[in-house]
């Protein structure tokens, strides 16, 4: 089975949320609708040093995070009606729209925030990975509109020949839980999975 | 505030309550082997469940964006728990009503509605299993632990009995064995229920994660617990009072502690809802 996913390149990424807005224009979102999601996690505090005080172990990076097209997803395997399913020709997770019943179940398992509830239409919504933009073998819009280039799509065999397979990274869950088809570089601060040093620093974005 | 999931808060209590109280009405009546006659004064207090239960499913579509979908909620049966939930409550509210149905028709004759009542406190025990399983996702930790199936059970016990007194009181099948019996398993229940809530609020403040410590999910979740344990203790107070003063047991009083103790349990279950994480983002 073909499985699509992304490479996220924390170490370049700005934090710029062109990513998050191009998706948003693509796909005609509200405010608070966001299929792809930019989290800055952020920690640390001055430290003294002698008589002067140093800022050296303030840290904060980006994670520019979508829906990672888990090949264990938590969504799918809470939804009662089907309509949240995986696709079989690439592996994409998306959710029927004209079978979602609005239960927002899947918004409680999923622990990246990817389902999201529109309540004017009564139904489930989320990134769908572009997969008509795919099949016509152009890139998602998030990673085309990336002036950083810190995001790639593809075979997510390709990409972890390419860069490893690291999916584990601190505010994400254990990559153990739901198998995401994301690989991830890691920023030079960048702290593991379970730290809880830092915070999010910008609730109301994501 | 906690209610904002008041759909699925009202739902899960009020079948977990109809339920209860079905196992122990109809464990009585198989058990004591109940003729036509004598469950026909459970005709009347027998409605009052079945319309606690139609309340609880109303709830229930409520909670729904695409109500007249409904039906898709069975699509992932055997697969999703709550599509195991949902055809399960159906099955026991069709059952269950359908044997209370015949009983006030008088029709089908004992023996068909003993094994109805049978098949019905099955399907309960299955729904209410599904119903925990439901909340039971590993990228939920503060669902995913004892305290969900053993509060769930506990508001099952607690409520579904004195709801069960409630209906016996009622049909004029109340008498001293049964009320001390009642009396003993309802305070060793409360006592139980109160190790629950405790255990789960230090639970709680083990759990975090990297942007979220669940111990402040919930403005002044100190003082909701404390009116919860309140209100179950002033319940459970007034169920025993008759009973300690010797006094015959008298339905009003019954249906003031149900009050207090589905009160009670309906502050719990918001807690339980409002204490929803994930061990991500």
């Amino acid at each position: 089975m073909k499985q699509y996913g992304f490479y996220i390149d924390s170490s370049k990424c700005t934090g710029c949320k062109t990513c998050q807005l191009a998706c948003k224009d693509y796909k005609d979102l509200d405010i608070k609708t966001n299929y792809r999601r930019v989290y800055e996690y952020e920690g640390g505090s001055f430290v003294q040093d002698g008589d002067t005080w140093v800022q050296k172990d303030v840290f904060s990076y980006y994670l520019s995070i979508a829906c990672n097209h888990c090949a264990n997803p938590a969504c799918v395997k809470v939804c009662p009606s089907g309509a949240m399913h995986k696709r079989d020709e690439d592996g994409l997770v998306v959710v029927d729209e004209s079978i979602c019943i609005g239960c927002q179940h899947c918004s409680n398992a999923c622990p990246y925030g990817a389902p999201q509830y529109n309540a004017k239409k009564g139904h489930m919504t989320k990134c769908d990975g572009c997969y008509e933009r795919v099949a016509d073998g152009k890139q998602p819009i998030c990673v085309e509109s990336c002036p950083l280039r810190a995001l790639e799509f593809g075979d997510i065999n390709e990409l972890r020949e390419k860069y490893g397979t690291n999916a584990d990274v601190a505010p994400l869950p254990s990559s153990g839980l739901t198998l995401p088809s994301i690989v991830i570089k890691l920023n030079k601060n960048a702290k593991p999975t379970g730290d809880t040093t830092g915070f999010l620093a910008n609730p109301k974005e994501v | 505030m906690i209610f904002h999931e008041w759909s699925l808060i009202f739902f899960t209590v009020f079948a977990q309550t109809a339920v209860g109280a079905y196992l122990l009405v109809s464990s009585r009546a198989l058990i004591n082997g109940y003729g036509e006659q004598k469950q026909d004064s459970f005709k009347v207090p027998m409605f009052f469940l079945w319309v606690i239960m139609g309340l609880g499913f109303a709830f229930s579509t409520t909670h729904l964006g695409s109500p007249l979908r409904a039906i898709n909620a069975f699509n992932m049966l055997g697969s999703a728990w709550l599509s195991n939930e949902v055809f399960l409550g159906a099955a026991f509210f069709a059952v269950g009503g359908l044997q209370w149905l015949l009983s006030v028709l008088k029709k089908g004759g004992a023996g068909v509605q003993k094994v109805m009542m049978l098949v019905a406190m099955v399907l309960g025990v299955l729904f209410m299993f599904a119903m925990i399983n439901v909340y039971m996702i590993d990228t939920v930790p503060t669902w995913d632990n004892i305290y969900t199936p053993l509060s769930f059970i506990m508001t099952t016990v607690i409520a579904g009995m004195l709801f069960a007194q409630y209906i016996a009181v009622l049909a004029n099948d109340s008498n001293v064995s049964f009320e001390r019996n009642m009396m003993v398993l309802a305070v060793v229940a409360v006592m139980v229920s109160l190790v629950v809530i405790v255990g789960k609020a230090s639970l709680i403040g083990d759990i975090q994660s990297s942007v979220v410590k669940a111990s402040e999910l919930v403005d002044g979740l100190g003082g909701y617990l404390g009116i919860q344990v309140a209100l179950l203790m002033a319940g459970l107070l007034i169920w025993l009072l008759p009973m300690l003063n010797k006094k015959q047991v008298n339905s009003t009083n019954l249906m003031f502690a149900l009050v207090l103790i589905v009160s009670s349990e309906l502050i719990g279950r918001g807690l339980f809802y409002s204490l929803h994480m994930t061990s991500g983002m």
